[in-house]
């Protein structure tokens, strides 16, 4: 498809003689000159499927389309009609940012790239003839199978049924309609139709976005405070201590912005009633609390969706996340269970965080590997990829974390595996933090987003 | 009584006390290449002047008038030698030590962009050292006798000059912008600025797409060494890279429209 022909169908779905499509005059010229041509006479042919069409599956679809070619065939494979923001959901929750501002479209993906988006639930996969089935009822063949699938939440102990999160103790986790709850939940405790603490869980690592539970911690305590509202902000960490960003976090907990945050590590929940809002846990020296909060916000244990496990992807009887989520080789993100079939972003196993930004990496390594795959070639070695994130600290200063993780070839292991390793270059140690929360990175924050949205989906 | 012919110095390249008692007792310590100008007073008769040794010190001038003269002398190469005087009281001497001149090595040096490389300085004199050179191309520092050259923008030749107060050395730098090692995937490893600098670094920060090799590898060189804003985000992302890897990062995006 040619750049006019998009402009076309572009402007044949907007209104009005002026009625320039409203993701060119949203971005004003700049999303159209970040619009490159796919080429078409790369000599790559074959047919990729995606499952999932987040932060990994979005930008896996666009690169295999602008690095592959139009002789590859990509298919995306997403049960929403768009994709909604886990990043800066935490800013929805405070009123700073609305849902729509957390929503992006597949249109470029599809009516740019050419990228083939199928709005349906996978049903299996039937990993001999390489096909996977719809809930629609249609069947799709497949050279490379890729699933991105995310995660899912476990149910917190006392807890019967997932929709409890849904009505009663959001997690917001997963930004959606959770997220408008405790919005709603929140506003509550201002009004005066809830009363008490709001009180929110860590899981034990690794879960999805290491600092953002910190981050949660932080803005709605802050909003409790700009707020007027008599409310504590208790955290209860099933971890031993603050995972990352230690020091920008536990200076703002101490009350560096005037707001301040109960934090207790160590903390293991054995009991969530999520009707009266109760919650019970021990601590280190396995003393029994139970708090009754104003609003229990409890952040579950993840795993990779059913299809994973369903699919043969997990590492089943290992012990820790290894048989909660998929291992794969991180030279290509080809599952090490089941060849031809790849896994990226949060669903997998590797020493790199689950986060939207490094999940995009991930799939421009996959994309890169994946063509090389095609064409019959080695694949490369030299990879490189990088976790950044910044993390607003109050409504108006944020604080950045970053790490870069080179591949090396551990052979402690047999046979010896890659690993995507923290960089010691330089002689430095990642990750790297900012050295305090300012206006200036929360100003970089705002770029920051919104131009990893547009590499993702534009 | 006659009076004595005396020494008495007008000017020197280096320091020295003037009065002439003490010009005798120590030699007159001159660089090669530089004068100085020696006052004989009380000259009886007409007097001849001459160098012990004009391969060290080489008498440039001389002016006379009826009991003095003034003498202009210039130190060759380092070595010892005794400016001399006869007059009809006899044979007057005045010593002269002729330092061995600063010198710098080597003489020429290369480094890629960011790469370092270091020259020693040998001053016997011990005078006070400042450095000169053109600071878009490279930066140096010294400590002590020894001179740190950071490479910055590619160049050949540029000079980088040492003085010691009196004299001047001028090294040559030439700063390269290394080829990175064959294979290396400038597109994939290019890619992991995407998210900040947009698709094929078409901006939303910096735009780099376009912008040539040897300025990018350099501003990440700087980050990468810490030289700029060690404690920014840059830095924390260019210091994770090898240096092969920046440079086909540079390769890549100097490659784009």
């Amino acid at each position: 498809m040619d750049r006019r022909h998009f402009l076309n169908i572009l402007a044949a779905s907007s209104v009005g003689i002026l009625g320039f499509p409203a993701v060119v005059r949203a971005e004003d010229s700049g999303v159209l000159s970040a619009l490159y041509p796919i080429p078409t006479n790369t000599g790559i042919s074959g047919n990729i499927v995606i499952v999932g069409g987040g932060m990994a599956g979005g930008t896996l679809s666009k690169y295999l389309r602008l690095w592959g070619g139009t002789g590859v065939n990509v298919t995306l494979i997403e049960k929403a009609p768009s994709y909604t923001s886990n990043i800066m959901s935490n800013t929805v929750i405070t009123g700073q940012r609305t849902m729509a501002d957390l929503n992006f479209a597949y249109d470029t993906l599809r009516n740019w790239y050419g990228v083939n988006v199928v709005q349906a639930e996978v049903l299996g996969v039937n990993k001999d003839a390489k096909t996977i089935s719809l809930n629609t009822g249609a069947t799709i063949a497949y050279d490379r199978l890729v699933l991105a699938p995310g995660l899912v939440f476990d149910l917190m102990p006392g807890m019967t049924n997932l929709s409890e999160y849904e009505m009663l103790t959001p997690h917001a986790w997963k930004a959606g309609p959770q997220t408008t709850l405790l919005r709603q939940q929140l506003l509550e405790l201002k009004s005066g139709a809830r009363t008490g603490d709001f009180v929110m869980t860590i899981p034990k690592a690794p879960y999805r976005c290491p600092p953002g539970p910190y981050e949660r911690a932080c803005v709605i305590a802050d909003w409790l405070y700009t707020n007027g509202v008599n409310s504590k902000l208790i955290v209860l960490d099933a971890n031993a201590d603050i995972l990352v960003e230690k020091d920008n976090f536990s200076h703002a907990f101490g009350g560096a912005y005037g707001y301040v945050v109960d934090y207790r590590p160590n903390s293991t929940v054995s009991n969530v009633n999520s009707v009266n809002r109760t919650i019970t846990y021990s601590d280190l020296l396995g003393e029994t609390t139970t708090l009754t909060a104003g609003v229990l916000n409890p952040i579950p244990p993840q795993r990779a969706p059913q299809l994973i496990a369903d699919t043969g992807l997990l590492n089943v009887g290992s012990p820790g996340p290894d048989a909660r989520f998929a291992p794969v080789n991180v030279l290509s993100y080809e599952s090490t269970k089941v060849p031809g079939i790849h896994v990226i972003g949060d669903a997998s196993h590797t020493t790199q965080p689950k986060a939207g930004h490094v999940a995009n990496q991930e799939a421009k390594t996959c994309a890169d590997a994946i063509l090389r795959l095609l064409q019959g070639k080695a694949l490369d070695t030299n990879i490189v990829t990088n976790s950044a994130c910044y993390t607003p600290i109050t409504a108006t200063t944020a604080t950045w974390l970053s790490a870069v993780y080179q591949a090396k070839l551990d052979t402690t292991t047999t046979p010896a595996t890659w690993k995507m390793t923290a960089s010691t270059e330089n002689g430095v140690t990642q990750p790297r933090a900012a050295l305090a929360a300012t206006a200036e990175n929360y100003q970089d924050m705002i770029k920051w987003f919104n131009t990893l949205m547009r590499d993702t989906f534009i | 009584m006659l009076k004595k012919l005396t020494w008495l110095l007008l000017s020197l390249a280096i320091a020295l006390p003037s009065e002439a008692a003490k010009l005798s007792a120590k030699p007159v310590k001159l660089y090669p290449g530089k004068s100085a100008v020696v006052r004989v007073s009380a000259i009886q008769g007409s007097p001849t002047f001459s160098s012990s040794d004009p391969g060290v010190l080489q008498i440039e001038q001389v002016s006379s008038k009826s009991k003095s003269a003034k003498i202009k002398v210039k130190g060759v190469r380092a070595g010892t030698a005794t400016l001399l005087a006869t007059d009809t009281t006899g044979t007057h001497s005045l010593a002269f030590t002729v330092l061995p001149p600063m010198t710098v090595s080597p003489t020429s040096a290369s480094v890629a962009v960011g790469g370092k490389a270091t020259f020693t300085i040998s001053n016997p004199a011990g005078t006070k050292i400042e450095l000169k050179f053109e600071s878009s191309y490279i930066y140096a520092t010294r400590s002590s006798n020894t001179i740190t050259v950071t490479g910055r923008k590619v160049i050949t030749n540029t000079p980088l000059t040492i003085y010691d107060g009196k004299t001047s050395v001028t090294v040559y730098v030439t700063v390269t912008n290394n080829t990175p090692s064959s294979g290396l995937n400038g597109r994939l490893l290019a890619s992991n600025c995407f998210q900040c600098h947009g698709t094929n670094g078409s901006g939303g920060f910096d735009q780099l797409a376009g912008k040539s090799s040897s300025e990018l590898y350099s501003e990440l060189k700087k980050f990468a060494s810490g030289l700029e804003n060690s404690d920014g985000i840059m830095a924390a992302h260019a210091m994770g890279f090898t240096d092969a890897q920046l440079l086909a990062i540079a390769d890549y995006f100097a490659s784009l429209q």
